[in-house]
């Protein structure tokens, strides 16, 4: 027998339908990739967006960054070591884009660090090739004015998703560690709405600001500019790793998933047509690091492959062979799996450098039943596992 | 029974032996919400929600429990699904019959009136379409078409136990050969019965619960199947690839009910 796909077409709202026929008649290949994906995921395919980290360097140093320690500020500052590793060029970009096309994948998002201060960005758009993937760019907005907005649009760039992560002006500062960055970034909503591209504004749900009265006048803000608003939950990794308060409770993610009945808002778990991916490492998501290590998601410090020694065909089977990452699950693992967040602090505290190569941090030997092991070096971190 | 095939403490079948894929061992990671089922409330429900019991009383549905927990009781090998989170469920008499389509229209409508009327202001979505309802039918495999044709003479007291967690389809299939003929593997009519009783079984405020998959009917050739799942506060009934997979999210059921 043989599986019947549904139409999503049939459950597309008359604006999404608009975008993907406007798509079509631009970049017809990119079109005709992206409208199989869902067939593709029916059928237990997985089609996941690649997550592009070429460059690590930021004007900003947020609270909450997932990225910090992957920083030359960091390891020269903090771990007290040059990163002498292997950096990804556009050559290798271009390879992975032939790849990931092979694959039948159609979407990259360039992030960071801030891509915009990328002296080669636009290089970097060339080498994915824009007729072939849908190029989305994660940026805190700082220098995303009208003239850059149109900039990207003419080089190819569908998406911008912007960081926003309060609408009370001086919350917003504070957390970026930016002074002026609030006005910057609401300046960025009207100048990506203005020149064509399509908008996200993305925030970090930290324990307890899904009650707030800040986070629905910010669910309303997102309401009323039409735009999606994309929430990360805080992670215990990265520079959050020193804010394990910041972790979400199931109470957090239940909260928002009523307030997803009222507002465009969503997380990765949230349902998309009727499909429920659940957690999406691997099958929704991976992020390629400077150094061409694959991490399973964006909180993850612990690679499933090295794209310079395994093809990314590999890589992604090896993910979705692991007990971990592999299987269908309605959590966020490293977000709200007390025993994974817990293995996970386990093997990267301590780490040079992030991520942990393949068979370091993951392992074809995993099981999520395993005892959680000693942190290298350290005594045991207390940890409430279920 | 399989000698190499026992229950664990908590009632989950030991996969040691299957060749299909099966977690060795549960972290019990995901949890139903093990309230304990209220018979008087599941009778008034699925009387209310799936038609009348008019061969079945109240007490005779509680004397029929407490003959399957007995049972259960009695042979040493069952006795572990005791302390599984079963639900008692009742088929009543011709709320099946001959259009499987039409009856299962009929008990999704009632899991979403029992799931709104117990949990006000929340939503039951049902996501399949048509044409995957178009191809519903029971595994005979499972063994699950006995209670249903059943159903067609008599109102049918039973208890659903999701003793398959962590099971594949394909391992889930695999165990039922090797057990004793009254367990069945269970399909979506006894889950659906199941949870028309007991509406806010996947509903667990402490921790994410499973998803239910109507194994039954799910055929050897098929690479997906229906299944029941929460969604924060919310219930829904949808069709996803399972493509011989294991997961801990991931539970497959047994049904017994007296001959």
């Amino acid at each position: 027998m043989s599986l019947v796909i549904e139409t999503p077409e049939d459950r597309l709202t008359p604006q999404e339908r608009a975008k993907r026929n406007g798509l079509a008649q631009r970049k017809p290949y990119l079109a005709q990739k992206l409208s199989q994906i869902t067939a593709r995921e029916a059928r237990g395919e997985i089609s996941p967006i690649i997550r592009l980290e070429k460059s690590y360097l930021c004007n900003f140093q947020c609270t909450h960054c997932s990225a910090e320690y992957y920083m030359d500020r960091h390891l020269e500052k903090v771990v007290k070591v040059e990163d002498t590793r292997r950096k990804m060029d556009l050559d290798d970009i271009r390879e992975l884009s032939k790849q990931a096309d092979e694959l039948g994948l159609a979407r990259f998002v360039i992030t960071g660090g801030e891509p915009l201060v990328m002296k080669d960005f636009d290089a970097v758009v060339k080498a994915i090739d824009p007729e072939k993937h849908y190029v989305i760019v994660d940026t805190n907005g700082w220098f995303l004015d009208d003239k850059r907005a149109k900039h990207l649009k003419s080089i190819g760039v569908e998406k911008v998703q912007l960081s926003l992560d309060s609408m009370i002006e001086a919350d917003h500062d504070n957390f970026r560690n930016k002074k002026g960055s609030y006005k910057r970034v609401i300046r960025a909503v009207d100048a990506a709405l203005d020149a064509g591209l399509n908008l996200l504004l993305s925030t970090v749900l930290v324990r307890g600001r899904a009650r707030k009265a800040e986070f629905r006048s910010m669910c309303e803000y997102a309401k009323e500019k039409g735009v999606g608003l994309y929430v990360s939950y805080a992670k215990p990794t990265g520079s959050c790793s020193d804010h394990p308060e910041f972790v979400i409770e199931k109470e957090d993610a239940d909260i928002l998933r009523e307030l997803e009945k009222h507002y465009p808002v969503f997380s990765h778990m949230t349902p998309s047509y009727g499909s429920f991916k659940g957690c999406i490492t691997v099958k929704g998501i991976i992020t390629v690091t400077s150094d061409f290590e694959v991490t399973p998601c964006p909180y993850i410090d612990m690679s499933i492959g090295n794209l310079w020694q395994t093809p990314l065909r590999e890589v992604l089977a090896r993910g979705m062979r692991n007990p971990w990452l592999g299987p269908h699950r309605p959590d966020c693992i490293i977000g709200e799996d007390p025993k994974f967040i817990a293995l996970h602090q386990a093997k990267t505290h301590g780490a040079k450098f992030l991520p942990l190569p393949w068979g370091e941090g993951f392992t074809d030997q995993d099981s999520v039943t395993d005892p959680i092991p000693q942190p290298r070096g350290l005594a045991a971190i207390p940890i409430k596992v279920i | 029974m399989n000698a190499n095939l026992q229950f664990d403490p908590q009632g989950r079948l030991n996969p040691t032996g299957l060749s299909a894929r099966a977690n060795p061992t549960s972290r019990r990671y995901f949890r139903v919400n093990e309230t304990p089922p209220d018979l008087g409330s599941i009778y008034a429900r699925t009387c209310a929600y799936l038609g009348a019991c008019d061969d079945l009383s109240l007490t005779d549905f509680e004397h029929k429990v407490a003959e399957l927990q007995s049972y259960l009781a009695r042979n040493q090998a069952l006795r572990p699904l005791l302390q599984s989170p079963m639900l008692p469920f009742i088929l009543p008499r011709g709320s099946i019959g001959a259009d499987a389509k039409g009856a299962m229209c009929r008990y999704l409508k009632g899991v979403e009136k029992s799931f709104q009327d117990s949990s006000p202001g929340s939503q039951f979505t049902d996501h399949s379409i048509d044409t995957w309802k178009d191809q519903f039918s029971t595994n005979p495999q499972s063994r699950a078409q006995l209670l249903t044709e059943r159903s067609d003479h008599t109102s049918v007291v039973g208890l659903f136990m999701p003793a398959l967690s962590e099971f594949s389809i394909p391992a889930a299939f695999e165990a039922i050969d090797t057990l004793p003929p009254l367990l069945t593997l269970s399909g979506f009519f006894e889950i659906a019965a199941a949870l028309v009783g007991t509406p806010r079984y996947l509903i667990n405020p402490d921790a994410y619960s499973p998803l239910l998959w109507a194994a039954a009917n799910i055929g050897s050739d098929m690479p997906g199947g229906f299944h029941f799942a929460a969604y924060g506060n919310d219930m829904t009934f949808n069709y996803r690839a399972h493509l011989g997979e294991v997961s801990e999210y991931w539970w497959c059921g047994l049904s017994v009910a007296l001959q």
